[in-house]
């Protein structure tokens, strides 16, 4: 009779694709043959992203909330301590510290790299009206460092490549700088070009939107000296002074898409919902963009991290051309603790709805898709 | 649909003897057998050692309802120059649909339709088995994937903890 701790390995190794990552390590916890196939590392969950939330400081542990099971887990990670995250690519986390050191943290292996300090933050706080400290303790200013990178991507994932570069949109203006692995300090991504919304690596080549009307669209694709190129692509907009546009760039299948999220702000609750979303195809070559009707049945997670693409037939979901948006600043609503802007868009019924991640008390903490990269 | 009656019909035998008549259409979907007629398209008589007669009939009747219905899109197809969405998407759901019946069997059946899905190349099949499977493990604590399966544990308390030290988390009791 068959023995299910006898399968081939071949097949256990198939089995564990079918698995997201808190049933793998289980798993590995069966019996000895099971536990061999587990050690091999092979796994990499295509499997729904995390959201990476609060910090209880007195344990030290990260909460983190696993849409495939709607389960939270605490993971103790000391590392990440009284950090303040900014972005996320590829399982790895941009943080920064009280300090305003930055750094490059894999949560799950937690092998860490310290980048050097992102720089204009002296002139940076004279211009800015956010920040109610004097200068002389802004350095170690919470509200700086939250303000200091609006976001941080990676062109590859360290694990696989030592060669990998880290690009940021910083300061008030919000331009780019990036960091080569390596490099002693931030470069600065040259021209007039500013208020950078959202950047992505695709294709080896870094696209950014800015909101400002005559930019739009920009790639840099010489890293040797680096430049920011425009694109001459409209895209059509329709904010009001009460709806404001969140874009963001992301790449589906090796196609390029722009999602506009628009938010409308509640003067009494003083807070700004989601209330419609548009997906624009770009066309490089051609330089045009159309609207977009689905995400060639992919699911996509948006925030303050690299969208997540969640290819269905590999991920063994059910949700197909589904939108999941989460806060992009720290805002709670004021009586339950709740965060107010999170939700799934469906394309196909064009309707919003609702996850659930538990409610965490940490107001310096933005929800942060994560997707684990455990080895 | 009628069959054409020039078909080929292929016996597949299983380890204890029996004898299995399909046509050539269901026998190529396993890949394994697929080779073999390619290799020699003359043969007529497969031998299945390690396929056993009530695990090979469950096989060849994933196969048959596949084909089928892969049978009846096409036809569908030709007939109306192109498939509606609404009937193919219907068609999709009731063949799912009756995967999930098909599913509806022990874990000692099921390991043994992994493997024999996995030794004929049933693509399909071992994806349906294998998801099943891993629907199975979801959720469970290690000790609880040792029940449902029958797996006796034969990881000392020492390499068990070891284990579990590695990622506490994944091992932490939900509330």
């Amino acid at each position: 009779m068959a023995n299910w701790s006898e399968l081939p390995n071949d097949v256990l190794e198939y089995l564990t694709n079918f698995l997201p990552l808190p049933d793998y390590h289980r798993f590995g916890a069966v019996c000895q043959t099971w536990c061999s196939i587990a050690k091999q590392k092979l796994h990499r969950p295509p499997h729904l992203p995390w959201l990476v939330l609060g910090h209880d400081n007195a344990t030290q542990k990260r909460t983190f909330f696993n849409l495939s099971e709607n389960k939270n887990y605490d993971i103790e990670i000391p590392e990440l301590q009284g950090q303040y995250i900014c972005g996320c690519s590829y399982g790895w986390l941009f943080t920064i510290d009280t300090e305003l050191n930055c750094h490059l943290l894999n949560p799950l292996t937690r092998k860490q790299y310290d980048l050097p300090t992102v720089p204009p933050y002296n002139e940076y706080y004279k211009t800015n009206p956010f920040l109610t400290e004097p200068m002389e303790n802004c350095t170690k200013s919470v509200e700086l460092r939250m303000l200091l990178v609006f976001k941080a991507v990676l062109d590859y994932d360290p694990s696989d490549r030592p060669d990998f570069k880290v690009v940021i949109v910083y300061g008030q203006s919000s331009k780019l700088a990036f960091w080569r692995s390596g490099d002693p300090k931030w470069s600065y991504i040259q021209g007039y070009y500013s208020n950078m919304e959202d950047v992505l690596f695709s294709n080896g080549k870094l696209y950014a939107f800015t909101s400002l009307q005559d930019q739009g669209l920009c790639v840099v694709d010489d890293w040797s000296d680096p430049k920011i190129t425009q694109l001459s692509i409209s895209i059509p907009l329709e904010c009001d002074d009460n709806v404001a546009c969140c874009p963001y760039l992301v790449d589906v299948k090796g196609e390029l898409l722009l999602v506009q999220r628009y938010r409308s702000y509640n003067k009494e609750k003083k807070l700004r919902t989601t209330v419609d979303i548009q997906v624009h195809k770009i066309d490089i070559g051609r330089e045009v963009s159309s609207i977009c009707k689905h995400t060639k049945g992919c699911t996509i997670f948006l925030g303050k991290s690299s969208p997540v693409v969640v290819d269905p037939s590999i991920s063994h979901s059910d949700r197909k051309n589904a939108i999941y948006f989460t806060d992009v600043c720290c805002a709670l609503s004021a009586s339950k603790h709740e965060r107010v802007d999170l939700g799934i868009y469906d394309m196909n019924t064009r309707m919003f709805s609702r996850y659930d991640p538990p409610h965490i008390d940490t107001p310096d903490a933005v929800p942060i898709w994560f997707n684990p990269n455990p080895w | 649909m009628a069959r054409s009656s020039t078909e080929n019909m292929i016996t597949l035998m299983s380890s204890d003897g029996e004898e299995f008549m399909v046509t050539e259409k269901v026998a190529r979907e396993c890949t394994t057998i697929r080779n073999m007629l390619e290799d020699d398209c003359v043969i007529t008589n497969i031998p299945l050692p390690n396929v056993t007669s009530d695990i090979l009939s469950m096989v060849i009747e994933y196969c048959m309802e596949h084909v089928a219905a892969a049978e009846k899109a096409a036809a569908e197809t030709a007939e109306k120059g192109s498939s509606s969405a609404p009937a193919a998407a219907k068609a999709n759901k009731d063949l799912e649909e009756w995967d999930k019946a098909f599913m509806n069997v022990d874990v000692y059946t099921l390991c043994d339709l992994i493997l024999a899905a996995n030794y004929l190349n049933v693509s399909g099949l071992l994806d349906l088995t294998i998801q099943t499977a891993a629907n199975l493990i979801k959720g469970k604590s290690p000790e609880q994937i040792r029940k449902t399966f029958h797996i006796q544990n034969d990881l000392s308390l020492e390499e068990e903890e070891k284990i579990r030290s590695q990622t506490p988390w994944a091992f932490e009791k939900s509330e």
